[in-house]
C-alpha cells in the first residue's frame, strides 16, 4: 500500500513537473551576411584592420575559417583615408593559424604604413563581392589630461602566508575642452625583468570605489567573497561597493577617488590584451623590478559604446538579463572602428 | 412686464413640477443569503426610466409623484414587481428569490447594466462568478484572472508567465482591487493561479478603457473584485479538494440579519506529499537532510455589520504567500583520539554542512469601510485600507567542523557561514471617501477624494559572511546594501456625471486630478474622462470614449522571464509618471440572447521604462534608476466579442487583432538604437472560445479553446568574430596578433516571434446529493497536449558526419550543428476534484 502510494505520488509529481524541449524550425527573417570590421587607431602605432563576415546562426559549418571563407581576398578592397585625404589601399597580411583549443577563429588582417596621430580623422571603407560596402570613421583622441593628486597607503596586513597593502588614490582628470569624455581605468602590477627588459603584467582585481560615475555589474560573486575582507563594514553600509579590474566610465573634469588592495591574491592574470599592450608600449620608461601602476585610457564614444555593449552580454546572470544589442559604428555592416590614447602612472616601485 | 410675468410663471411651474418628484431608494439583496446584489436593475415601466444598484447593492431612482409600476430584476433571480403610489421619498428593499428555471432563460426587461448596450460604459465587461466557476481550470482550481484572460483585449503572455497585458499595456498597468484595496502581485505558482478565491467573490468587473473618473493610478485596466459579505440568515460553506490544493469556505450570521462573516482559505499540499518521498530518498544523495517543496496559501475574511438601513460597516482582510524552499544537509561523525585537558581522549569529530534556499512572496491587505445613506439621493462610502506586497530570497550556507566529548565542544574547527537575503517590499496606507449623488433619473453624479502613503523598499540585500579557523575569530562581514527606501504621497479628487442628454444620447463626463510627491518633487495630473452612448434602437448603440490616465509606479520586469522578483518602484525626481491617452469607438448590438460588441482603440503611452540592454534585477548593487531607460509606446487594435449568457448553452467568442510598439530614442535612454521595436507581448491575433453546456441539473461540460500569435523575444540570429573580452586586437610591436572568438550578435530587441500558442481545456462536472451539493469535476488542461513555447533558445546537437576520402575510405565523425529549440513546460494535465457544500 505504501509502495503504491509512493509510486502514485511520484508519478503525479513527474507529470506535473514534466517539460519538454524540441528542435523547431526557424521562422523569422533570415539575416543576410554582412561584413564585420574591427580596428583601433592609436597614436604612433601602425593602423591595422581586421575583417570578417557575419554568419547566420544556424549555419552548420563549424570550421575556424567560418567567418572569412566567403571573402575573396583578391577582390576585396580595404581603403583608409586620413583627414579627408586620398584613400590608401591596405594590404592583406596572412596571419597565424587560429588556435582551436581556445576557440579562436580566423579573421583577415589588413595593414598599411599609415601611423595615426592625435586629432586625425580616419575613415575606413571596405568593398567585397557579394556584400554591401561598409564604411566607418573615427577621430583619434589625445592623451588624457590627468594627474595623481594623492596616493596613500593604509591597512597594511602581514602574515606569514599572506600580506596585503591598501592603496588610496585620488586621480584628477583635467580636460578643459572636454575633448575626451570616456575613459577606461586599470590598476596593474608590472614586473620588468632586469636581465632582458621583458615586462609581464597583471591587473589588480578589486579596485573599489563608491564614486557614482562607475556603473558596474556585480558580475563575479566569488570575487566579492574572496575580497570581502577588504571592505570596511561601516564604510560599506548602505553604500554601493563596486569591484572591477577594468572599468569603463563616462568622465569629464573631476576627481576620482578609488582604492584597491595589492596582495598575492588580488591580481588578475587575465587582464586584458589592451592593458598588456599599453604596458609594453611604455616598457622603456618602466623601472626594473616590480611596479604598481595606473593606466588611464581616453576612448572615443564609439569605443565606449561598443565596449559597454559587449560588457552587457553574458555574465553570471545572463539568464535574467536583457539581451544586449552590440553597438556598431560601421555603416552597412557590423563591428567597431575604435580609437584610444593612454596615460600611464607608476605609483611605486 | 408681460414677458417677465411669463418667465416667472414658467420658472415657478418647473420648480413646482420638480418639487413633485420623489425618490425611491433601497437595497437589493439575495433573499436567501442577504448578500447585496451589484448591478441589479429597477425599471419604471411607465416612464422607461431606471437605474442599477451600486457596489453595495444600493439604488436610488427619482420619479414624478404618482403611481408607478416598478420592475426589479437581476440575472439568476425571479423578477419582482411593485405597484407604488409615490407621494414622498420611499424606501423599497428587495430580497430576490433565486430563479429555479434560470437554466432555461431568465427574461430581463429592465435596463441593462452600465456595461451593456444601454450604458455609457464601453470597454468594460462584467463577468458573473458562476461563469468563472464553470470555465475549465487547472487542477480544478477556478481562477478569476485566467477567465479574464479569455476576453478580447486581454493577453496572458507565455505559458507559466504571470501578468495580464491589456491593450498593449504592461503587467504593472492593471489596477487590481479586492474590495477597493489595490493588490500588487496577484499571482500564485508563476501565474497559474491568482490570489482571488472564487468562493469568496461576488462580482468581477474589468475595465479596459473608458475608465470612470473614480479610478486612476494605472494606465491600462481596472479589475474590480468584490467579496461576498456573508449569509445573514444561515450558516453555509463547503470544501473542495483537488490534485493541487484544498480549500474551504464558511459564511453565516454572527447576529442574524445584522452581523455576518465570510471566511475562506486555500492551500496547496504538493510539498506535504513530496516531503516523505524526499525523506526516503535522502540516502541516495548521501544526505542527512533533504527537503524541497513549493506551496501557496490564501486566507480571506470579511465581517459586515449593519447598524441600520443607513449605516453599514465592513472589515476585509486577506493574506497569502507563495514559498519555494530547498535544503540539503550532511553530517559525518567519527571517533578519534585527541589530547585535551591534560590527557588523550576519545572524542567525536563532527563535520557538518548545510545549504538552505528559500524564496517567498505574498500580499497582506486590510480594509475598513463605512457606508452611510445621507438621503435617498446621497450615498457615501468611506474606506481606510492597508496593503503590502513583500518578496524575499535567501540563501544560508554553513560548514563547520568541531570536536566534542559527551556533547561538550572541546575544540572548534573551521567555520564558514554565508547568509544572504534579498528583500523587496511595497506597502500603502490609503484613506478615501466617495459620494454617489442622484439628483434626478437623468443624472448619476459621483465625486470623491483620497490619499495614499506609499512606502517602497525596492531592493535590499543583506550579507553576513563569517570565516573562522580553529579558534581564531577570523573575519566577519555584516553588511546591507541596495536601494534606499522611498516614501511617497499620492492624492486624488474626482467628479463625474453620467447623464442623459436626450433619450438616445447619454454622456459620462468626468475629471480626475491627482498629485504625487516624491523626493522633493510633486507631479500633477489632470485626467479628463469622456464617454458617450448613442442608442440607435433598443438593441443597437454606438459608443465612443476618450481617457487620459497617469501612473506613478512601475514594475521593473525582465523581458525574458516574469518573476515574483519583479520590482515595484516609484517615479522619481528624474523618472516622470507614465501617462496614457486612449480613444475608443464601438458598436454594441443585442440579437436576442446574444450580445455583440465590436470595439476599436488607439492608445499612446509615455514615460514607459524598460531595463537597458544587459540589465537585470540581479547582478548589480547600483540603483535601479541606472538600469532603466525611459521611452514611449503606442498600441491599437480591434476587439470582437459575442456572448450568450442565458440558456443551457452559454459562452463567448472573443477575437483581438492588435499591435503594440515601443520606442526608446531619447539621448541617454536608447534601446535598440532608438528604433521602434515590438512590445514583449505584442500578439497580432488572439482568439478565445468558451462554451458551457448544462445537460441537466446533474451534468454539465465546458471547454475553452485559445489561440494566439507568438509573442516576441530577443534572439541573436547572427554570429560574428569579435575580439576576445571586448578588447581590440591590433598588431603590436611584438607582432602579437589579437584573439577573436565567436560572438552572438543580436539585431534588435524583441526581434523574433515565438511560435503560435494554442490550447484546449475541457471540464466535466457531475452534481449529486440530495440538494446537489456534491460535485465531482474532471478537468483536463491542454487536452490535446499542445507543446506551447515557454521560451526559445539556441543549442547544438551532435550529428554523425560521414566523409568519403578520394581513396574510398569512409570516416565517420561527430560534428555539432546549431539548432533552435523550444522549451514547453505544461503538457496535458488531467485532474479530479471533489467539492461539498452545506
Amino acid at each position: 500500500m505504501k509502495k503504491l502510494f509512493i509510486i502514485t505520488i511520484t508519478a503525479a509529481s513527474a507529470l506535473l513537473a514534466l517539460s519538454c524541449s524540441k528542435v523547431i524550425e526557424f521562422k523569422g527573417e533570415q539575416v543576410e551576411e554582412k561584413l564585420v570590421l574591427f580596428a583601433e587607431a592609436k597614436e604612433g602605432e601602425p593602423f591595422t584592420v581586421n575583417l570578417s563576415h557575419s554568419v547566420f546562426f544556424l549555419d552548420a559549418y563549424n570550421g575556424l575559417d567560418k567567418y572569412i571563407r566567403h571573402i575573396n581576398t583578391d577582390s576585396c578592397r580595404v581603403e583608409v583615408s586620413f583627414n579627408g585625404g586620398k584613400p590608401v589601399s591596405m594590404t592583406y597580411l596572412p596571419g597565424e593559424e587560429p588556435d582551436p583549443y581556445f576557440f579562436h577563429v580566423g579573421t583577415l588582417t589588413y595593414v598599411c604604413n599609415c601611423i595615426p596621430s592625435a586629432g586625425d580623422e580616419i575613415e575606413v571603407s571596405v568593398s567585397a563581392p557579394g556584400y554591401d560596402p561598409v564604411k566607418a570613421s573615427v577621430s583619434v583622441p589625445r592623451q588624457p589630461q590627468a594627474v595623481i593628486r594623492s596616493h596613500s597607503v593604509t591597512d597594511t596586513v602581514s602574515y606569514d602566508y599572506y600580506s596585503s597593502v591598501k592603496h588610496n588614490i585620488t586621480l584628477e582628470i583635467n580636460d578643459p575642452g572636454q575633448y575626451s569624455k570616456y575613459y577606461r581605468l586599470n590598476a596593474l602590477q608590472v614586473y620588468k625583468d632586469p636581465d632582458d627588459g621583458e615586462v609581464s603584467v597583471s591587473g589588480i582585481f578589486s579596485i573599489y570605489s563608491s564614486d557614482p560615475v562607475f556603473i558596474s555589474t556585480l558580475s563575479d560573486l566569488d570575487g566579492i567573497i574572496d575580497n570581502i575582507e577588504n571592505i570596511d563594514s561601516a564604510e560599506s553600509e548602505r553604500k554601493v561597493p563596486d569591484f572591477f579590474s577594468d572599468q569603463l566610465f563616462f568622465g569629464g573634469s573631476y576627481s576620482l577617488t578609488f582604492n584597491f588592495t595589492r596582495s598575492e591574491y588580488s591580481y588578475d592574470p587575465t587582464i586584458g590584451y589592451e592593458a598588456r599592450k599599453a604596458v609594453r608600449r611604455a616598457a622603456a620608461d618602466l623601472p626594473y623590478g616590480e611596479s604598481l601602476a595606473i593606466l588611464l585610457r581616453a576612448v572615443t564614444p564609439g569605443t565606449y559604446y561598443y565596449l559597454s555593449s559587449r560588457d552587457n552580454t553574458g555574465g553570471d546572470f545572463a539568464l535574467f538579463a536583457e539581451g544586449s544589442v552590440i553597438y556598431s559604428n560601421v555603416d552597412g555592416g557590423y563591428g567597431a572602428l575604435c580609437a584610444g590614447a593612454d596615460l600611464f602612472f607608476v605609483l611605486e616601485n | 412686464m408681460k414677458r417677465l410675468a411669463i418667465i416667472t410663471f414658467l420658472i415657478l411651474a418647473s420648480l413646482h413640477a420638480y418639487a413633485q418628484r420623489q425618490t425611491i431608494s433601497g437595497h437589493m439583496t439575495d433573499g436567501t443569503s442577504g448578500e447585496p446584489l451589484i448591478g441589479a436593475a429597477v425599471l419604471d415601466i411607465t416612464s422607461g426610466q431606471g437605474t442599477v444598484t451600486n457596489n453595495f447593492g444600493f439604488y436610488t431612482l427619482t420619479l414624478p409623484a404618482g403611481t408607478h409600476s416598478l420592475e426589479f430584476s437581476h440575472i439568476g433571480y425571479n423578477t419582482e414587481r411593485r405597484q407604488v403610489q409615490l407621494l414622498r421619498d420611499t424606501t423599497i428593499n428587495i430580497a430576490f428569490r433565486p430563479d429555479a428555471e434560470f437554466l432555461t432563460g431568465a427574461v430581463v426587461t429592465a435596463s441593462r447594466s452600465e456595461t451593456g448596450v444601454r450604458g455609457t460604459q464601453m470597454s468594460a465587461i462584467e463577468v458573473p462568478v458562476n461563469v468563472i466557476k464553470s470555465v475549465p481550470a487547472i487542477g480544478g482550481e477556478v481562477d478569476i484572472l485566467k477567465t479574464l484572460q479569455l476576453l478580447p483585449g486581454v493577453q496572458s503572455g507565455t505559458e507559466g508567465s504571470a501578468g495580464m497585458y491589456v491593450r498593449g499595456g504592461g503587467p504593472d498597468e492593471n489596477l487590481l482591487l479586492l474590495d477597493g484595496v489595490p493588490l500588487y502581485n496577484v499571482n500564485h505558482m508563476m501565474g497559474f493561479f491568482s490570489v482571488f478565491d472564487a468562493e469568496a467573490v461576488k462580482n468581477v468587473t474589468l475595465y479596459k478603457g473608458s475608465f470612470p473618473a473614480r479610478f486612476g493610478s494605472r494606465l491600462s485596466s481596472v479589475v474590480d473584485v468584490r467579496m461576498k459579505d456573508g449569509n445573514d440568515q444561515e450558516y453555509h460553506g463547503g470544501f473542495t479538494a483537488g490534485l493541487i490544493a484544498a480549500k474551504f469556505n464558511l459564511e453565516g450570521p454572527i447576529v442574524k440579519g445584522r452581523t455576518t462573516f465570510n471566511i475562506s482559505a486555500r492551500r496547496t499540499y504538493y510539498d506535504l506529499l513530496v516531503a516523505p518521498i524526499l525523506y526516503f530518498f535522502r540516502s541516495d544523495f548521501d544526505a542527512d537532510k533533504l527537503s524541497a517543496g513549493y506551496y501557496f496559501y490564501d486566507v480571506n475574511l470579511k465581517l459586515t455589520h449593519k447598524f441600520s438601513d443607513r449605516d453599514k460597516l465592513f472589515a476585509s482582510f486577506y493574506t497569502g504567500d507563495d514559498a519555494v524552499y530547498a535544503g540539503i544537509g550532511y553530517e559525518s561523525r567519527y571517533n578519534t583520539e585527541m589530547y585535551s585537558e591534560g590527557r588523550m581522549r576519545t572524542v567525536t569529530a563532527i563535520d557538518e554542512s548545510n545549504l538552505d534556499l528559500g524564496w517567498q512572496w505574498g500580499n497582506t491587505i486590510g480594509a475598513l469601510r463605512w457606508n452611510h445613506v445621507f438621503s435617498p439621493k446621497l450615498f457615501l462610502n468611506t474606506t481606510l485600507n492597508y496593503t503590502r506586497y513583500r518578496h524575499k530570497l535567501g540563501i544560508d550556507m554553513l560548514e563547520n567542523n568541531r570536536y566534542e566529548n559527551k556533547g561538550k565542544v572541546l575544540m572548534q574547527g573551521d567555520t564558514s557561514q554565508i547568509r544572504m537575503t534579498y528583500n523587496s517590499d511595497i506597502s500603502d496606507i490609503s484613506v478615501g471617501t466617495d459620494f454617489e449623488y442622484t439628483p434626478s433619473p437623468d443624472h448619476d453624479v459621483r465625486f470623491g477624494l483620497g490619499a495614499t502613503y506609499h512606502d517602497f523598499n525596492p531592493s535590499v540585500t543583506s550579507m553576513y559572511i563569517r570565516f573562522t579557523q580553529d579558534s581564531d575569530p577570523g573575519s566577519k562581514i555584516d553588511t546591507t546594501f541596495g536601494d534606499k527606501p522611498v516614501k511617497t504621497w499620492e492624492a486624488a479628487l474626482y467628479a463625474e456625471d453620467n447623464f442623459n442628454v436626450t433619450r438616445w444620447l447619454k454622456l459620462n463626463l468626468g475629471l480626475r486630478y491627482s498629485l504625487y510627491s516624491v523626493s522633493g518633487r510633486t507631479y500633477h495630473s489632470l485626467e479628463p474622462r469622456v464617454s458617450m452612448r448613442a442608442l440607435l434602437t433598443d438593441d443597437l448603440s454606438l459608443k465612443a470614449s476618450y481617457t487620459e490616465m497617469s501612473q506613478y509606479i512601475h514594475l521593473l520586469s525582465n523581458s525574458n522571464l516574469s518573476l515574483p522578483t519583479d520590482l515595484w518602484v516609484p517615479v522619481t525626481a528624474n523618472i516622470e509618471p507614465m501617462r496614457s491617452r486612449q480613444a475608443a469607438f464601438g458598436v454594441f448590438y443585442s440579437l436576442g440572447v446574444v450580445d455583440f460588441s465590436l470595439e476599436g482603440y488607439y492608445k499612446t503611452m509615455s514615460n514607459l521604462i524598460e531595463y537597458r540592454d544587459g540589465a537585470s534585477f540581479l547582478g548589480t548593487t547600483t540603483g535601479w534608476e541606472q538600469k532603466v531607460a525611459v521611452g514611449r509606446g503606442w498600441a491599437y487594435g480591434v476587439e470582437l466579442l459575442a456572448q450568450k449568457s442565458v440558456g443551457r448553452t452559454t459562452g463567448w467568442i472573443g477575437y483581438t487583432l492588435s499591435r503594440s510598439v515601443r520606442v526608446f530614442d531619447r539621448e541617454g535612454n536608447m534601446i535598440n538604437y532608438g528604433k521602434p521595436f515590438p512590445a514583449k507581448y505584442d500578439r497580432r491575433h488572439d482568439l478565445s472560445i468558451v462554451v458551457t453546456h448544462k445537460f441537466d441539473e446533474h451534468f454539465d461540460i465546458s471547454g475553452t479553446f485559445v489561440f494566439g500569435s507568438g509573442v516576441c523575444g530577443s534572439l541573436a540570429t547572427s554570429q560574428i568574430a569579435s575580439p576576445m573580452d571586448g578588447l581590440l586586437a591590433s598588431g603590436d610591436i611584438n607582432h602579437d596578433f589579437g584573439i577573436f572568438t565567436s560572438t552572438s550578435y543580436l539585431e534588435g530587441r524583441n526581434n523574433y516571434r515565438l511560435p503560435a500558442y494554442n490550447r484546449l481545456d475541457i471540464c466535466a462536472a457531475y452534481h449529486f446529493g440530495r440538494r446537489l451539493n456534491k460535485t465531482i469535476s474532471l478537468n483536463v488542461y491542454n487536452a490535446y497536449n499542445a507543446q506551447n513555447p515557454f521560451l526559445v533558445y539556441r543549442d547544438t546537437e551532435s550529428t554523425m558526419v560521414q566523409t568519403t576520402a578520394p581513396d574510398g575510405s569512409v570516416s565517420v565523425e561527430y560534428a555539432s550543428r546549431p539548432v533552435l529549440k523550444q522549451l514547453s513546460i505544461f503538457p496535458i494535465m488531467p485532474s479530479l476534484s471533489f467539492s461539498y457544500k452545506f
